[in-house]
């Protein structure tokens, strides 16, 4: 595998940690955040200090940016949880932004705004793997014990929750504090990748990001939250040819699958095999149904745009080699393509592509979900209506 | 008999409104209550108040002669109260064993470490939590539905699975908010029959709020009428059926 | 003491910009209840279009303003119509729309990094910047007390819209439940949208304000966290809560920058947050949040 794969699968699997977290919290405790970035910075700081000033071990640096990272979370839960709604949301923000400008002001211990460098890059991706592999078992473990019930039960409705004997503060700080660790050890992980951290890495955008991820991926869904971050990560790394589109491109996805498909990809639902089992026997109908469709729409419209999206106009090639191009992108065949694929273009152009055709079938499969649910809607309603 | 439950002097306000005034019953223990009136008279206001829900602005609530003013929901639940609600309060995406598992694991606990690592009594605990649970659902007839989700169950048996629920948390006085309501007559009969029996196996203390009145009239040891609020009645079933301030209270509005 | 007095003439001019922010988001919020974080690109439009209009189209600035609240207005109810309408229709969870809002705000942001690029603008010198002098006691720049004028004149403007005009009683209404306000006969799309024009209008006022303090650029809107941050001191959805709660914090900002040291501003200002919702969780003017069981 080439550095530059490892290293995007490196980076996949650190924002899959802190992703994993923030499902936890807003997924399934059902208190949305916009402030985790704040405890990645923590996890980052700690571990990168704990290195380089005290000599500790990487290893146990990553662990105590976690456990550091989880008792500011603690910390910060007792009082600010009873807020409900959005003025948690805000506040979390504040929160966020506050833990920033901390790390941006103590200039003695954190250097400032200018950043934090020289971190040994001990992010290799087999440490990034493995600690995923772990954390991901962890958290599918804490989902499928009482505590996940009681996380679940505080999310759908805490009055019958606490009627039912749960304590509801006291879990809801729990669930930060456990977001809280998953983003410190994701933060430290990310120091020891970038071997150079700082504190506009941790900003309002990342906190953004994060939970856009974990709806995306679906609320209340820790596959689908693994699942959203491996296909965001990879848009992004695609684009990246294109960069001052990504972003304007991440924001219409961003609103595209709030219209079209707000449940996000995987809804509440884990990816077992009977969802599994139930996509499949559904995947012929929803084939010829609509994905056909929809990829051809994605395809005529895809393929003009690819065109126009060409970087610069150094880099541009002819129209025909470019639809020469195309089959050996369709048919997998990249080596036929060889020589322009030395060229930017190609790669731009390829990436277009891709996303439309992942778009198409996204859509796809939404525009068949919503047909779905219209009729248990409707089945609903006429129950009701009884 | 030593009264289970007592409301002494219970008054609650809310801003300017009065919605309790002087309540005073008591409950002795083992008997099936109910507690009628019209719609708005303040019923479900009272089991809020049993349950910690709201805090009480005068008097006091006794639990086995214990006050328990101040508790909060949770400590309330720990003494052995368990309610159902009228509007229905299940985790509707959940599945109706889990709706049931949710509240079984009050009674079996296991750490964290554990539950992170599904080590230790992780995998005892789990099967004695499902296992209790499937047997309430047995008990009010969901078994077969276990797998369901509780939101798309019909209404009556949402109730029953609220019922199952409630048990489940092992209480020794149980608050069901109008069991009863959007059945028909038959599955009206068949609750009448379900809560008799869990009555008798659970030995259970049952405060009921409810409308339908043959209901009341089959099943409760003693009924406490209240309108706007106040107590305007209480006594046994045959007592109150004939009590004019009662029929007043429901008949009144045609003068 | 003369210093004193010229800080809080500054905290209370940033304070007038943040409260028409803010108050455009807690109209808003009081609405739909949902955080519009696409709330500052509207503020930009209306930025940029002033912008363009005083330096292609030669405006003045009277009517380089009036183009820039009548284009940040109409893309406001844009912005609602396509991200926001479908969403609302479907579902009543706010929290896609917040999502969404996010989303546009990203879109909004990166259509001007992408169209006419990240560089700083300045304002053309259009808004009279020179030094007043206050009474002898204190000095302050003419735009500043023009910003704290233009802020009461729309405020109390909205003020009057709200009470005194048919459509304004209908938005009130449909603070207190949209769904009803619905059934009451209002058309509930036109009403949203017009909040929307309301809400957007008054941020261009506040985008124009800022561009001529700072300077102009695609990622100004960020400082609308400032504003959420003040309406959510003075209560989420609360008109005069977001007046009191930006001028709080306008205020606080100047005086923290004056005093202590402006790298201690914005830590005050989310301090200021953090302590306020622990001590009231709900704003200073907030309904405080029950459920019925």
């Amino acid at each position: 595998m080439g550095d530059y794969a490892a290293g995007i699968v490196t980076l996949l699997a650190v924002n899959c940690i802190a992703a994993m977290g923030v499902s936890l919290f807003t997924g399934f405790t059902g208190i949305f955040t916009l402030g985790h970035a704040g405890y990645m910075a923590i996890g980052a700081y700690t571990s990168a200090i704990l290195i380089i000033k005290c000599g500790v071990p990487w290893f146990l640096a990553i662990i105590a940016g976690g456990f550091v990272a989880m008792f500011f979370a603690y910390l910060i839960g007792l009082p600010t949880l009873k807020l409900v709604g959005d003025y948690y949301t805000i506040a979390s923000l504040g929160l966020g932004e506050a833990i920033r400008l901390v790390i941006e002001n103590w200039n003695s211990v954190t250097r400032g705004a200018r950043g934090y460098p020289g971190i040994p890059r001990y992010t290799t991706m087999p440490v990034a793997v493995v600690f995923l592999v772990l954390l991901a078992i962890g958290m599918f473990f804490i989902i499928n014990s009482n505590y996940g019930r009681a996380f679940k039960a505080c999310r759908d409705d805490y009055v019958a929750a606490s009627l039912l004997g749960f304590h509801t503060s006291r879990y809801r700080v729990l669930s930060l504090a456990i977001s809280g660790f998953y983003c410190g050890v994701s933060g430290a992980l990310l120091a020891g990748f970038m071997s150079f951290i700082q504190p506009v890495m941790f900003d309002m955008a990342k906190s953004t990001e994060l939970v856009s991820i974990v709806v995306f991926g679906g609320l209340g869904s820790m596959s689908g939250c693994l699942i959203g971050t491996a296909i965001l990560t990879l848009v992004i790394e695609l684009f990246r040819s294109i960069s001052q589109y990504r972003m304007l491109i991440y924001g219409l996805v961003l609103v595209m699958v709030m219209v079209i498909r707000p449940e996000g990809i995987m809804g509440a639902n884990e990816l077992n095999s009977k969802t599994v089992r139930h996509m499949l026997s559904r995947a012929k109908v929803v084939a010829r149904d609509t994905v056909a469709r929809f990829a051809l729409i994605g395809f005529i419209i895809g393929l003009p745009l690819s065109y126009c999206f060409q970087p610069s106009p150094v880099s541009a090639i002819s129209l025909t080699e470019y639809l020469r191009y195309i089959p050996s992108l369709l048919f997998g065949s990249i080596k036929s393509g060889a020589p322009l694929h030395s060229s930017v273009a190609p790669g731009a152009a390829s990436a277009v592509l891709i996303v439309c055709a992942i778009s198409a079938f996204l859509t796809g499969i939404a525009g068949y979900i919503i047909k779905q649910l219209k009729k248990i809607d409707d089945t609903h309603a006429a129950q009701r209506g009884m | 008999m030593s009264s289970h439950l007592e409301l002494k002097r219970v008054n609650k306000s809310f801003g300017g409104i009065q919605a309790v005034r002087d309540m005073s019953f008591s409950i002795p223990k083992g008997e099936i209550a109910g507690l009628i009136g019209p719609n708005g008279a303040g019923k479900t206001t009272i089991f809020n108040l049993i349950t910690g829900v709201y805090d009480v602005t005068s008097g006091d609530i006794e639990y086995e002669g214990r006050n328990i003013n101040r508790l909060k929901t949770y400590q309330v639940v720990a003494l052995g109260v368990a309610r159902t609600f009228q509007n229905l309060r299940l985790f509707a995406a959940s599945s109706v064993l889990e709706n049931v598992m949710t509240a079984a694991q009050y009674h079996h606990k296991y750490s964290f470490f554990e539950a992170v690592s599904h080590l230790g009594r992780w995998s005892k605990t789990e099967r004695i939590i499902r296992d209790e649970s499937m047997e309430l659902l047995h008990r009010v007839g969901l078994a077969d539905r276990a797998d369901q989700s509780a939101g798309t169950l019909p209404y009556g048996l949402q109730r029953r699975l609220e019922i199952a629920r409630a048990l489940s948390l092992k209480p020794d006085l149980l608050l069901l908010d109008e069991p009863a309501a959007g059945m028909n007559a038959e599955e009206v009969a068949t609750l009448n029959d379900l809560i008799v029996k869990i009555h008798e196996d659970f030995k259970l203390t049952i405060l009921l709020i409810e409308h339908h009145m043959d209901m009341i009239m089959q099943i409760c040891h003693r009924v406490v009428c209240m309108n706007f609020g106040a107590m305007i009645a209480s006594g046994s079933p045959e007592d109150i059926q004939d009590h004019p301030e009662v029929l007043k209270a429901y008949l009144g509005e045609e003068e | 003491m003369g210093s004193l007095i010229q800080q809080i003439i500054n905290g209370l001019s940033l304070g007038s910009v943040y409260a028409l922010i803010a108050v455009g988001y807690s109209l808003v919020y009081s609405v739909l209840l949902f955080s519009n974080f696409a709330h500052g690109g509207f503020l930009v439009i209306g930025g940029y279009i002033c912008y363009y209009a005083l330096l292609k189209g030669g405006a003045n600035i009277w009517v380089a303003s009036l183009a820039a609240l009548i284009g940040s207005g109409l893309s406001a109810v844009a912005v609602e119509r396509m991200a926001y309408k479908p969403i609302r229709e479907r579902t009543s969870v706010t929290l896609y729309m917040l999502i969404a809002s996010m989303g546009m705000s990203i879109v909004i942001e990166n259509i001007f990094v992408v169209t006419i690029g990240g560089r700083f603008r300045a304002l053309p010198p259009v808004i009279p910047m020179r030094t007043v002098n206050i009474l002898g006691v204190a000095s302050t720049s003419a735009s500043d007390l023009l910003s704290l004028a233009a802020a009461v004149v729309f405020l109390v403007g909205l003020q009057l819209f709200l009470s005194k005009t048919k459509w304004g009683l209908a938005i009130r209404a449909a603070s207190y439940n949209l769904r009803i306000a619905g059934l009451m006969g209002v058309n509930v799309n036109m009403l949203i949208s017009l909040v929307f024009f309301v809400a957007g209008l008054l941020a261009a006022i506040g985008g124009i304000f800022l561009s001529a303090r700072y300077s102009l650029y695609p990622q100004l809107g960020v400082i609308t966290t400032k504003a959420f941050v003040a309406a959510v001191i003075g209560g989420l959805g609360s008109l005069p809560g977001a007046v009191v709660g930006s001028l709080i914090l306008g205020l606080a900002e100047m005086l923290a920058a004056g005093f202590l040291s402006s790298q201690f501003r914005d830590l005050i200002v989310f301090g200021l947050l953090i302590i306020t919702l622990i001590v009231r969780p709900t704003g200073l003017f907030g309904k405080s949040v029950g459920e019925k069981v």
